[in-house]
């Protein structure tokens, strides 16, 4: 059975609408969210719009290669890439992990086993002790618990900083006071006041903001929730 | 999974197979015959431009995009269980790599009939593979 807590935000990087129909069928039956690239240059603005959880890369891209496009996110982007490619060789492999891919998968493969990787490779990244959100002025070291914004150390107490952690998390995604009471505080509004959400956000952007009141990292929408802008 | 032509008797009698049946028992499984039904459209015209795209390499003596072609064409073959054409795009590569054109352009012909042989074969098998068992 598919975890579904481990469902996530995928962005595929793939030309080939055969795969991508494939991918897309798997993916969203074990409740994952897929957003569809196809070349490194659509790949790169629907990373600046939204950090996904995890990165599915095709090799032989139109234009900007898949290996190129993968060095040129590697240093600033945290999420895990699965480099999916039709060539076998030694050599393909040996360069796609050392430009930083966590996996490599040979097309055509068989669904089930694809879909236990993409389980297996999403599991590693949220259990990383080290893992580290970096943005354009703030980074946020979540194995550390600790969050440098514009290289100065930000001194945020346990609950606010799983706050900020899990709206960096989501860069870009707007999440629900509900949600953040829910996944936070593991509870919800049925036993917390939801303005209990907006306090802790008031107090991490006087924290992290260098305008709180014209907020840069931590955007509020209206009944909807609050976005962090990944910059 | 398997690769190139079988023999079976999905219909009673023996025949040789484009389209490998446990290929496609998969994918209706994990994903349904309606999306199974609209993956194979979606393959069969992709085919087809990816067919002709290798024509217009050869016309052109590129057998760099003949090459490319027949190699991206062959991944999305193996997904949906078509071993022939897969194994036809492995040659033309192979061809390709050699340089030798001439040869590219008759096994891209061959490919054309082998997709229309396949593509015949593929509804019938839907249609068995979307019975309940």
């Amino acid at each position: 059975m598919p975890e579904r807590a481990l469902s996530g935000h995928i962005l595929v990087v793939d030309d080939d609408p055969t795969f991508v129909y494939l991918v897309t069928g798997l993916l969203e039956r074990e409740g994952h969210e897929v957003v569809i690239a196809a070349d490194g240059e659509e790949a790169l603005a629907a990373i600046a719009r939204r950090q996904p959880d995890l990165i599915l890369l095709d090799i032989g891209l139109p234009g900007m290669s898949g290996l190129e496009m993968l060095s040129r996110i590697r240093p600033r982007v945290q999420a895990p890439v699965i480099v999916v490619s039709g060539r076998e060789e030694e050599s393909e492999r040996v360069l796609a992990f050392d430009l930083g891919a966590d996996d490599y998968v040979v097309k055509p493969f068989l669904s089930r086993e694809f879909a236990a990787r993409i389980r297996a490779t999403l599991r590693r990244a949220r259990s990383a002790p080290d893992a580290t959100l970096t943005f354009d002025g703030i980074e946020i070291r979540v194995g550390a618990r600790e969050v440098v914004v514009d290289g100065r150390p930000v001194n945020l107490t346990p609950r606010e900083f799983d706050v900020l952690a899990y709206l960096a998390a989501r860069a870009g995604q707007v999440v629900s006071r509900q949600q953040l009471l829910e996944d936070v505080w593991r509870s919800s509004d049925r036993w917390q006041d939801a303005a209990t959400v907006t306090e802790h956000i008031r107090r991490i952007r006087l924290k992290i903001e260098a305008d709180p009141s014209n907020p840069r990292w931590i955007r509020g929408l209206r009944n909807a929730g609050y976005s962090f802008e990944p910059g | 999974m398997h690769w190139g032509r079988s023999s079976t008797a999905v219909n009673g009698a023996d025949a040789v197979r484009h389209v490998d049946e446990a290929v496609l028992a998969r994918l209706v499984d994990d994903l349904g015959p309606d999306h199974v039904v609209e993956l194979c459209e979606i393959f069969l015209a992709d085919a087809r431009e990816r067919i002709q795209a290798v024509h217009t390499a050869c016309a052109a003596g590129d057998a760099g995009a003949a090459a490319r072609s027949a190699h991206r064409l062959k991944s999305a073959a193996g997904f949906v269980g078509f071993g022939g054409v897969s194994a036809l795009c492995r040659e033309i590569e192979d061809l390709a790599s050699h340089g030798r054109l001439d040869h590219v352009a008759a096994c891209a012909r061959r490919m054309s009939e082998e997709l229309d042989h396949a593509s015949r074969e593929l509804a019938t098998l839907l249609e068995h593979l979307s019975r309940p068992r």
